[in-house]
């Protein structure tokens, strides 16, 4: 009668996957068991007399020798599985890239707003202490050493006189 | 037997992983007659398993980073080869009359001395006995013996669940003796 354990345990002591625990329990089996202790004799000796390479094997011919020697002589591709750090450097070059640029660009207008603000807060200080400044010749002075656009008056303003109201040509009627 | 295997593999591994392609075609001259015995069997057709060979090999090349190095070489080789056949079955629809070609392999018997012809004959037979094997058994039967590949994996390299490829190993095992016993050539010494 055909014992099940040739089948759970025996074929996968003959692979050496039993664990030692299973190996020493299926040969303890063995021991007790015929049918299991024949299979285990019976295929060692098949495996020795038929199941070689001699003759399960075969010969391939010189061509897929020469194909083969002729693959393993060539430079190997670099890939990117073959180059390590090389390989995801490269593969990273494109977000890295897009990083970059994104960076850039924020930074940019991050920096250009501020600076419009800053420039907007200074311009509007300066008018509002131009606005409180009294307004007298000096000042106007200075306002113009820094504005060429305001011109002093170098000449003082002259007052009409009596002369000069005589000049003043009659209204014809 | 096996672990001697891995032992050497492992200097021609790292002898192949520091660029020197020598190490590879001693892994390759180690191993070929294996993988090719493997195609040959599972094709019967010797053109088309010297181009799934090539090709197995190339790709193993070219797939070196993908080699897990705590694995046996032969079981990554085995299980790309395995691969390679099945896409090509699953692409090609192959006519189902079996012209065994394995015979090719081995030569005339018609010369040789007496224990030669005995061998010749051995060898037949039992390749005739896995030619008759089921292609399911027959996989497993192939991946296991000549492949040395774990049932583990054999399971996993034909989806299925590991008592399936147990009990396709048996029956495989069963077959073959019942073959070899028709021919008359079981319990011969």
């Amino acid at each position: 009668m055909e014992c099940t354990k040739w089948e759970e345990s025996g074929l996968l002591c003959t692979s050496g996957e039993l664990s030692g625990q299973s190996a020493v329990a299926f040969k303890n089996h063995c021991a007790e068991c015929s049918y299991c202790r024949e299979q285990l004799d019976v295929y060692k000796s098949d495996k020795s007399r038929f199941f070689t390479v001699d003759i399960l094997g075969a010969k391939p011919s010189a061509r897929v020798d020469q194909a083969v020697a002729m693959a393993a002589a060539a430079p190997a591709r670099i890939t990117a599985t073959n180059w390590g750090l090389f390989g995801f450097v490269r593969k990273s070059v494109v977000p890295i890239m897009l990083f970059v640029l994104g960076f850039g660009a924020g930074a940019y207008f991050v920096l250009n707003v501020q600076n419009a603000k800053t420039t907007t807060v200074i311009a509007e200080n300066k008018m509002s202490k131009v606005a409180e400044r009294p307004v007298d010749s000096l000042s106007i002075r200075k306002m113009a050493n820094n504005d060429s656009a305001i011109k002093p008056i170098d000449k003082p303003f002259k007052t009409p006189t009596a002369n000069t109201a005589d000049q003043i040509l009659p209204v014809k009627e | 037997m096996t672990n001697y295997i891995v032992e050497d593999d492992t200097k021609f591994l790292d002898q192949w992983f520091k660029g020197d392609a020598a190490g590879f075609s001693l892994l390759y001259e180690r191993y070929k007659d294996r993988v090719f015995g493997f195609l040959l069997r599972m094709t019967s057709d010797r053109q088309l398993a010297e181009d799934i060979m090539q090709d197995t090999f190339v790709a193993a090349l070219r797939n070196r980073a993908q080699f897990d190095r705590k694995r046996n070489f032969l079981s990554w080789i085995f299980g790309i080869a395995h691969k390679r056949a099945i896409d090509y079955f699953r692409h090609v629809k192959v006519e189902s009359d079996h012209v065994d070609d394995t015979g090719k392999s081995i030569g005339s018997a018609e010369t040789l001395p007496d224990d030669v012809l005995a061998k010749t004959r051995l060898s037949q037979a039992v390749q005739s006995a896995v030619a008759k094997l089921d292609p399911l058994q027959r996989e497993v039967f192939l991946l296991r013996e000549l492949g040395d590949v774990p049932f583990k994996e054999i399971a996993e390299l034909m989806a299925c669940p590991i008592n399936t490829a147990l009990g396709r190993m048996r029956l495989a095992l069963k077959n073959i003796r019942k073959e070899l016993e028709g021919q008359g050539i079981y319990g011969m010494h």
